[in-house]
């Protein structure tokens, strides 16, 4: 699991508190509030998840997910799309409106993207297994995601193997986008090929080990939060009650 | 719980996602991100193939980029489109693979766009942006932008990833397409 977790040095966050965090960013992003009201919420729920976590992984987590889909929508909006007028005031075209419009959807995009980054980046092992082994998820489901993850990893090293051998070969994988295309089934076909035989091994394997004739795990218990942790989830619910407000009176 | 069913979705939404990161890191114009799911609409029941598809979504959602978990509804509409052309015998031949390509093209352009737009008002993680920002810029409406856009990626996705489909399983052992049957299968 170390590629999905594992930026921050502080303890862990519980399920319960990352899940609060979530909610807290999600509901002004659902509501059509201001660029204030969004702008504040994003900064009051991204210093409560700094301050409990001792750092800025999620607030960077965060930007390195919002930043690809940001710069273009004020490039479109605020400069090509003919749906906004330009200022007249100005000799670049820019859109006022349109870069209005796509502030507010940065600004939505990078709540939702915070709310997701407290799982990244605050969450460690412990924390993964915990939810898996509080018998809260189905044991189907479990399997899909924790074999899905493994060999994900498994076949990108795959991948660059057969890339390497087929480039050695002759094979011009990294040439123009027609011999691209063309020399695709050569990566490709073997991958599946793999992927198939891989998932028969693993099957043998897990049902040799028990799966899918009941529970191979003990759940566990998760203990109730911290008081430190259950003043953090007080302060979540009154930042979104602020901007549940703040919208509410227009 | 079929366990032979339930590692080969995951193995095949495992597929999915190192294709699509391997289509990134090559820098080519499409995802590859359905094969795997059309290869499970051939050789699993249908919730299996939709699991396969909706799986690769949200686990892109884990590992690549939150956004990908809102495009989830497309991988289940290609999972079953290509699970009733399956059933139609559509991928015997390889002009009958790149018809359904073709078809899963429309369907997906047609079922991304509103996301695209509502959600991400036009701009998506893909190469399709530069192509809906030209379209834009010509002086469509957004809505049209993006759907030409779309089905442009598209096709060549769609097609891409049904011949691929179509060469790997005419290449599979016949028995292999039937394999992960066993007796709970039937329950």
């Amino acid at each position: 699991m170390s590629h999905i977790v594992g930026l921050s040095r502080a303890e862990d966050f519980s399920p319960k508190l990352c899940l609060c965090f979530t909610v807290a960013a999600l509901v002004p992003a659902c509501i059509p509030a201001s660029t204030a009201v969004l702008m504040g919420a994003y900064l009051a729920v991204g210093v409560l998840a700094a301050v409990r976590e001792q750092g800025i992984s999620v607030f960077r987590l965060s930007a390195v997910w919002a930043a690809p889909l940001a710069i273009p929508l004020f490039v479109v909006h605020g400069v090509i799309n003919p749906g906004f007028s330009t200022s007249a005031d100005l000799s670049i075209p820019i859109r006022p409106e349109g870069v209005e419009f796509a502030l507010t959807l940065t600004l939505k995009l990078a709540l939702f993207t915070l709310g997701i980054a407290v799982w990244r980046t605050v969450t460690r092992d412990r924390t993964f297994d915990a939810l898996i082994s509080s018998g809260l998820l189905p044991q189907p489901l479990v399997v899909v995601v924790t074999q899905s993850i493994a060999l994900t990893q498994l076949l990108e090293k795959r991948a660059k193997a057969i890339l390497l051998a087929q480039q050695a070969r002759g094979i011009p994988v990294r040439k123009n986008f027609a011999r691209k295309v063309v020399s695709l089934p050569a990566l490709v076909v073997p991958m599946v090929v793999h992927t198939l035989i891989e998932a028969d091994v693993r099957a043998s394997a897990l049902i040799s080990r028990g799966l899918g004739s009941g529970p191979i795990y003990p759940t566990r218990i998760e203990p109730p939060l911290p008081l430190k942790d259950q003043v953090l989830v007080c302060m979540l619910v009154v930042i979104d009650g602020a901007a549940l407000a703040l919208w509410a009176l227009g | 719980m079929n366990t032979r069913y339930l590692i080969l979705a995951a193995s095949l939404a495992a597929l999915n996602l190192a294709l699509g990161k391997v289509a990134a890191t090559l820098s080519l114009p499409v995802y590859l991100d359905t094969i795997g799911t059309i290869i499970a609409a051939v050789m699993m029941p249908w919730r299996y193939a939709v699991c396969v598809g909706v799986g690769t979504s949200l686990l892109a959602g884990i590992i690549i980029n939150p956004v990908y978990p809102f495009y989830a509804g497309n991988q289940f509409l290609i999972a079953t489109l290509a699970y009733v052309f399956v059933r139609f015998r559509m991928f015997t031949a390889w002009w009958k693979a790149a018809l359904c390509g073709a078809c899963l093209a429309l369907a997906a352009a047609i079922a991304a766009a509103p996301v695209t737009v509502l959600l991400f008002g036009g701009v998506t993680l893909s190469g399709t942006t530069a192509i809906n920002a030209v379209l834009m810029a010509a002086g469509n409406n957004i809505w049209k932008a993006v759907l030409t856009g779309s089905l442009v990626i598209e096709s060549i996705d769609k097609i891409a990833a049904c011949l691929i489909a179509w060469i790997v399983l005419d290449r599979l052992p016949k028995e292999m397409l039937n394999a992960p049957k066993t007796a709970d299968d039937a329950t």
